[in-house]
């Protein structure tokens, strides 16, 4: 095989177009999914994967269909939990044990960290005055999950940092559009602090107070956001 | 009409294989994936030599695991050499329909020649954009698998996203416009994956062997390989070595000699 200078440099304008493409600041904005169970740091999962999509339809041969492709250029193609409304991961890890190129590495339950759970406390109704605690029993880990603090207002529940971020919460919540949303950790990280002050407010209420909160502010919203989507069982 | 034996074989081959892929949709747990990466019976992964490439370029670094999977593909087609394009490839039936729509004898850009050259710019491009851009973004093969996946979700409303459909329809689209300008432009010069299991060619097990009989030079063989591979007159030599044969076995039914020359063998 010959080359000629010509060719050279339209190797090299080839590959001056692809880095281009991909390089472009505009088109590498980051954007956070959740990943499905036992998946790399963010990067190195991205730099992995092949967009084979063994997990995606291994999750739907399974039944669970929790899995969607991810698009944008970084993303594209590769998998993410994306409706845990309806289809939240049910943490059987099975495609971490069978991905190609171990980009999802198979560990135990304990160690998978896809998101953190958050809920909203002027949604829950654990938190309002009612017994529900839908979500503890919902939860894969259940005790080891879940705080409780016990009061006048109920059992009101709280979900710890040892959370995996599946999103079976998300999905058994009663409220219409879920109480509970899982963020990824470096979103949950930039929120902690606002939100753990929130809790610390709401615990620190006197009873007037509490009840205009429970009754005046969230009440309305939680009668409204029961009407946003009507509950299916699937 | 002489009955071609090989192609039929082949497109048995192609066909069982994509249909197999094709019931994972309807929770079949025989093959799931796509060729660039699949999973066998539950039990078995697969990975594409060039993807596993360009994923332990990417990410810097080397995933014994990943090894696991590419090692079955490694020793297979050790083995059987290029005869992926041939008898496994869905585009490969693509592609040939695409070149029954009209039939174009276009020189193919020169440039293009190089033999390495579309898979060390993507091996690099892996390296420093730090993504496996060919086998997640490009491949037609991924796009082929990604595009019925995507298609049957979107249909199904489960969860999906519809720019990933639209795009990896588009990707392809792209390469049936490449096909139809240039024919088996991106078969013979381009393609990372199948120049990976070019490599092989010279050491595999099935080829196509050339016999001592002697040759008119009719070059039936030549026009039928849509390939470009040089065949015959033989001129010495024993094997058909060439990383472009995709041992289709076309050359042999088209020859002809009726099978004296140009054979099909497996054995070294």
């Amino acid at each position: 095989m010959e080359y000629r200078r010509r060719d050279l440099l339209k190797a090299s304008l080839f590959t001056a177009t692809l880095l281009t493409v991909g390089c472009s600041p505009r088109l590498a904005e980051r954007e956070e999914f959740i990943r499905p169970p036992g998946a790399l740091p963010e990067s190195q999962f991205r730099a992995t994967c092949i967009g084979c999509n063994v997990c995606l339809n291994l999750c739907h041969a399974l039944k669970f269909n929790s899995l969607a492709l991810a698009g944008g250029w970084r993303n594209f193609g590769t998998p993410y939990v994306k409706d845990m409304r309806d289809y939240p991961c049910t943490l059987c890890m099975e495609c971490p044990k069978f991905c190609p190129t171990h980009a999802l590495q198979p560990v135990s339950i304990e160690k998978v960290r896809m998101g953190m759970a958050l809920i909203d406390l002027s949604l829950c109704l654990g938190w309002n005055g009612d017994v529900c605690l839908s979500c503890s029993k919902a939860c894969p880990l259940g005790a080891s999950i879940f705080d409780f603090y016990p009061g006048d207002w109920g059992n009101q529940p709280m979900i710890n940092e040892h959370c995996k971020g599946c999103g079976l919460c998300v999905k058994h919540c009663p409220v219409g559009i879920s109480a509970i949303r899982v963020l990824t950790w470096k979103s949950y990280d930039q929120k902690k602090n606002d939100y753990r002050s929130g809790v610390e407010r709401v615990l620190a209420m006197n009873p007037e107070k509490r009840y205009a909160w429970v009754y005046d502010q969230n009440m309305p919203k939680i009668l409204e956001a029961g009407k946003v989507l009507e509950r299916e069982t699937r | 009409m002489k009955l071609a034996k090989f192609t039929l074989a082949r497109r048995v081959v192609l066909l069982v294989i994509l249909g197999l892929f094709f019931f994972q949709l309807f929770r079949s747990k025989i093959l799931i994936g796509g060729l660039t990466g699949s999973l066998i019976l539950h039990w078995v992964n697969l990975l594409d030599l060039f993807a596993f490439l360009e994923s332990a370029l990417s990410s810097r670094s080397f995933q014994l695991e990943a090894f696991y999977s590419a090692l079955p593909v490694l020793i297979f087609y050790l083995i059987m050499g290029r005869a992926f394009c041939g008898w496994v490839c869905p585009l490969d039936l693509v592609f040939r329909g695409v070149n029954r729509m009209k039939q174009r004898s276009k020189n193919l850009p020169a440039w293009t020649r190089g033999a390495l050259l579309a898979p060390a710019g993507f091996l690099i491009f892996a390296a420093l954009a730090q993504i496996p851009f060919f086998a997640s973004h490009v491949s037609p093969i991924t796009n082929f698998y990604r595009s019925i996946s995507a298609t049957f979700f979107w249909a199904g409303g489960l969860p999906g996203e519809i720019s990933v459909l639209s795009i990896s329809i588009l990707i392809l689209g792209g390469f049936l416009l490449l096909e139809f300008l240039w024919p088996r432009l991106w078969c013979k010069n381009l393609c990372p994956t199948g120049k990976t299991y070019g490599l092989f060619n010279r050491l595999s097990f099935l080829h196509v062997a050339i016999t001592g009989e002697e040759c008119r030079e009719c070059q039936e063989c030549r026009k039928a390989c849509y390939m470009g591979v040089k065949i015959l007159p033989g001129n010495g030599r024993t094997k058909i070595r060439d990383s472009s044969c995709i041992i289709c076995g076309r050359c042999v039914e088209a020859c002809s000699a009726q099978g004296k020359i140009l054979k099909m063998r497996f054995g070294r």
